[in-house]
């Protein structure tokens, strides 16, 4: 694809130099993963799970959410600048602009968790329970998930300030309601459906089955089943409102 | 061989009520420096986003480098430069990097340096493009346009709110591309430009061509000292 190297570089050099993007991607998950650490590691014990077991893996489900809920902020911020109309009028592919700027998400979302779980590994004695690839499996699945709901929310966002609002609330409601800091059952159950339909309810069950090893309340065929379908409702829905102006 | 490298008869686009375009009609000859002149919201924006694949037409006839505007979209693309009307860049680029990144969107690109030295902008080569001022910006927008040696350039208003110095820059950057064969085709509200660059100039307003010609012929056909004596008299109105 023309143009796509070029593209991909350019989104990588707009990532790097963007110091708060770069916090708030990369720093703010090894921030929490910190607080957290040293909140829960001297916290209860059960069966040699601690409380930082069960919250580690809900922390990586969390930075992938980030990522794509704010990632897309900045095609969001390139639409609104009319950055995106000015290539538009140039021979570079519109599938080459968007696989470009997919692409780096997904490895950035890769750099995020391997970030995340060198620090889970050897400071806070984290231990894998099976092969990385299967983690790494989940990883790409939550990257594409959270990346393809992301672009989904800013196809009806009108400006940067309302796709931000869009992506906080999502953020927020997500955050709380996917059990990621404690487990769902601790929740009322007015909000039990919710619970059961958000995506990082099973990226972080998930994460917790294949990191540490815990029991899911969901099994694997699940997990995946409802990752996958969230990723093929959001790309069509995505596909069907999508706006490049 | 076609002396013209742009046809356009009847074009026509209206955006509910407002007829923005409303049957224009016009031909550019070929390593010209063509302006539509006409003050705002006479339809100068909407035309050269038609012509360059931005908006739809409602009616007309567009023939450009002899292709057609709906079917060989990606083939014209190669063949045209565009510089919208308010720069948009990736601001955290260099004024280089953002040159090779559009350059490298083309077949058969100038270099990044060739085209910085031609919009003056060498001394700049390694600033990021968030640290450029408004005449600076306005200024790579038209090197991102030029980069892609296309044989037409459409520059959308490239001098507005511009100061003198930066105006000035740009009409040489403009002479050195007409001078090198390309074909401009320029919007502008200003007259001391239009009268300054264009070969061949349309003065539109409310959609409509009120006149055409060269500038020196349109002045003496209507008994004027300037184009902006020359707007006056047509709708006696002041252009703005």
């Amino acid at each position: 694809m023309k143009g796509f190297k070029r593209m991909f570089i350019a989104n990588l050099k707009e990532f790097i130099r963007d110091k708060a993007g770069l916090f708030w991607l990369l720093a703010f998950p090894v921030v929490f993963i910190g607080l957290f650490g040293l909140l829960f590691t001297n916290g209860g014990q059960t069966d040699g799970i601690t409380d930082f077991d069960f919250v580690f893996p809900g922390i990586m489900a969390m930075a992938l959410m980030q990522l794509g809920l704010f990632g897309a902020m900045n095609f969001l911020s390139l639409r609104e600048n009319k950055v995106i109309r000015s290539l538009s009028v140039t021979p570079l592919s519109k599938a080459a602009l968007l696989s470009s700027e997919i692409l780096l998400k997904i490895l950035i979302g890769f750099a995020q968790a391997s970030i995340i779980l060198t620090i889970g590994i050897f400071v806070f004695g984290i231990e894998v329970t099976n092969p990385l690839y299967l983690v790494y499996f989940f990883v790409l699945i939550g990257a594409m998930v959270f990346v393809s709901l992301g672009y989904m929310l800013i196809t009806f966002a009108t400006s940067i300030e309302s796709g931000s609002g869009i992506a906080q609330v999502a953020q927020i409601a997500m955050m709380f309601l996917a059990g990621i800091f404690f487990p769902v059952d601790m929740l009322p159950e007015l909000v039990q459906p919710i619970v059961r339909v958000i995506p990082l309810t099973y990226l972080a069950d998930g994460f917790r089955q294949v990191i540490v090893g815990l029991p899911g309340e969901y099994t694997m065929a699940v997990n995946l089943s409802f990752l996958i379908g969230w990723l093929m409702i959001t790309s069509i829905i995505t596909m069907k409102f999508w706006r490049w102006e | 061989m076609n002396k013209y490298c742009l046809e356009v008869e009847s074009l026509k686009k209206s955006f509910g009520d407002l007829k923005a375009v409303d049957g224009i009609s016009f031909k550019v000859e070929a390593g010209t420096v063509f302006g539509m002149l006409g003050p705002n919201g006479a339809g100068k924006s909407t035309t050269i986003e038609i012509l360059t694949g931005l908006q739809k037409r409602d009616q007309g006839e567009i023939d450009i480098l002899g292709l057609d505007i709906d079917r060989d979209s990606d083939l014209l693309k190669e063949k045209l430069g565009v510089q919208l009307q308010s720069p948009a860049l990736y601001e955290k680029l260099t004024v280089k990097e953002m040159a090779e990144l559009f350059g490298s969107f083309y077949e058969d690109p100038l270099s990044a340096n060739e085209v910085i030295e031609m919009v003056g902008l060498k001394d700049k080569i390694n600033e990021r493009t968030e640290n450029l001022s408004g005449g600076q910006r306005h200024r790579l927008a038209v090197a991102l346009a030029i980069i892609g040696n296309g044989e037409i350039i459409f520059l959308d208003e490239p001098t507005t709110g511009l100061d003198p110095q930066s105006r000035r820059k740009l009409w040489d950057t403009i002479n050195l591309l007409k001078k090198n064969g390309k074909t401009v085709f320029l919007t502008t509200h200003y007259m001391d430009e239009a009268e300054k660059l264009c070969d061949q100039l349309l003065i539109i307003d409310n959609g409509r061509v009120i006149a055409e010609g060269s500038p020196k012929s349109l002045l003496n056909d209507h008994l004027v000292e300037n184009t902006e004596d020359l707007f006056l008299k047509l709708t006696g109105r002041e252009i703005r």
